[in-house]
């Protein structure tokens, strides 16, 4: 197991404590490759720039 | 069918039936009772429906043909048979949204808003339509009721997650159904499936009554044979309602009007860049063949189209991941895998992506708007490649081997991430065996100008749903 694959398992398991979700072995690996996908897109997203006063939309008027 | 009206049903439109059952050429009973019999020779193969509401279909047709014997108004969509996505509550029945576990909700007390705005205009509901497990999907594939199967060729996908109402359509079983995109799950099946499909602006349609799968993103939809019928329907299905909190203080603003003035005067463009990657040949092709059709060449480019996907990428994952973490802890076993891992990865995101994204959403939205206030349409593939074999996992596009269900949105994501209104238009290229679509995005409330592009589309022959056989 190489090293982001032991830094996504230590997240996966805390979190998953913290949301008080038990993760069972057999769905590790395809939670895991998930993760990785929400890494990547947030990788893309860190490289927008976003003001601080911009208002984010959780209501979303378009 | 009525001596008078000797068409086959499967190859009658909704305003052809809903014409033809106001005039007393054929009545509504008729009509429903040939719908029945239409599902009942094609869904074993098809598998669109999972429920046949035929008792309640032939009630309201009687109630119908009464009112019209005494001479009532039976309403714009008089007869018209149509059938939901089933994560619209049916009264007396319980929501599935493609689930296992839902099953053992209670029944819905009341049907969704949509059905009601549909039948107070003279349509009838005929069922339920099979869906991805909680409308996360873009296949139609489903472990708990099986997948609903692409009419032109049943090994293959219908697409997601509203795969049972493309396929409806374009099996002949029903000429209008509703579904839901929250990333592409309306423009997909409707690609597939080669139907014309709307997902109008968010926040136009109500989307009371239905299961929601990620709030700050999901859309009421419909599929037809034509751009004429997804006009009337749209029409019928529009109106105020104090239910869904995401609803814009509009208007109606009918469209099926606006289709007779035809494209003059509406500015067309391509979509270049991200638009123009990550895709086959014939997905691009098709865009081209309908640009070309309407006389379309400019061309312009959104500008980070590729953050606006990771941003809509995100936000389904957070937020669909939040809405199941009780249903996880307690049922994790009911789920199909494939949604059931894909909920739990979201469910541990980070808030900070979830609140970038939103604020993203924001600063995308103006830019493109800036954007549309040059063009009023733009001309995009709405999938990747025509619709995968069931059960294939991975495809690739641009010599990069890629996840099917994840990626099979890659063009949608980012233009309902901003709620633009979009027909998907079916295209055949020639020798084509399976259909594509192509997107027609318009400015944010301008359906009418989406549906006036398809609908010269479809006149110029461009354009077509083909009736599977």
């Amino acid at each position: 197991m190489d090293e982001n694959a032991d830094f996504v398992d230590a997240l996966i398991a805390a979190n998953a404590r913290l949301a008080g979700l038990e993760i069972a072995p057999e769905s590790l690996p395809v939670v895991r490759e998930n993760l990785e996908v929400a890494m990547r897109m947030a990788a893309m997203l860190e490289s927008a720039e976003v003001g601080e006063r911009e208002d984010p939309a959780p209501v979303f008027r378009a | 069918m009525s001596a008078l009206f000797r068409a086959p049903y499967r190859t009658l439109g909704a305003g052809e039936i809903a014409t033809a059952v106001r005039a007393g050429d054929i009545s509504a009973r008729e009509i429903v009772r040939a719908a029945l019999d239409e599902i009942e020779a094609r869904n074993g193969a098809v598998n669109a429906f999972t429920s046949v509401t035929a008792e309640r279909a032939l009630a309201r047709a009687d109630a119908l043909d009464a009112a019209r014997a005494r001479g009532e108004a039976t309403g714009p969509l008089a007869g018209v048979p149509f059938a939901v996505k089933n994560l619209f509550d049916i009264a007396g029945r319980p929501t599935l949204a493609g689930s296992r576990i839902n099953a053992d909700d209670p029944a819905a007390r009341e049907d969704a808003f949509a059905i009601r705005r549909l039948e107070a205009a003279g349509a009838v509901l005929v069922g339920a339509l099979n869906m991805g497990e909680y409308a996360y999907d873009f296949t139609g594939e489903n472990a708990h009721y099986g997948p609903s199967r692409n009419p032109h060729d049943l090994t293959r996908m219908s697409g997601g997650s509203s795969g049972g109402s493309g396929a409806a359509v374009a099996a002949g079983m029903a000429p209008l159904t509703l579904g839901s995109d929250t990333n592409g799950s309306v423009r997909v099946p409707s690609a597939f499936c080669g139907v014309f499909g709307l997902k109008p602006t968010f926040g136009r349609l109500s989307r009371a009554g239905t299961f929601p799968f990620v709030a700050s993103l999901d859309h009421v939809g419909l599929f037809a044979r034509s751009a004429g019928d997804l006009a009337l329907a749209y029409d019928a299905a529009q109106g105020g309602d104090a239910d869904d909190p995401a609803q814009a203080a509009r208007p109606i603003e009918l469209a099926l009007p606006e289709l007779a003035r035809g494209i003059e005067g509406l500015r067309v463009a391509i979509a270049d860049g991200y638009f123009r990657r990550s895709g086959e040949a014939d997905a691009f092709a098709a865009v081209d063949r309908a640009a070309a059709a309407i006389g379309a060449s400019a061309r312009v480019e959104l500008p980070q189209a590729h953050v606006a996907r990771a941003a809509a990428y995100l936000i389904t994952m957070a937020e669909g991941g939040a809405l199941h973490l009780d249903r996880l802890r307690k049922r994790a076993a009911d789920y199909d895998p494939d949604t059931r891992e894909r909920l739990m990865a979201g469910a541990l995101l980070p808030a900070q992506w979830l609140m970038k994204a939103q604020k993203f959403r924001r600063a995308y939205r103006d830019a493109v708007l800036a954007l549309l206030r040059d063009v009023d349409v733009i001309l995009a593939p709405a999938t990747p490649c025509a619709a995968p074999l069931l059960g294939q996992k991975k495809f690739t596009l641009d010599g990069v081997e890629l996840n099917v269900r994840a990626n099979v949105g890659v063009f949608t994501q980012p233009i309902s991430f901003i709620g633009l209104p979009v027909v998907v238009a079916p295209i055949w290229l020639p020798g084509a065996k399976m259909p594509l679509g192509v997107q027609i995005i318009a400015a944010p409330w301008r359906e009418d100008a989406a549906l006036r592009v398809a609908d010269a589309l479809e006149t110029l022959g461009a354009a077509s749903a083909r009736i599977a056989n």
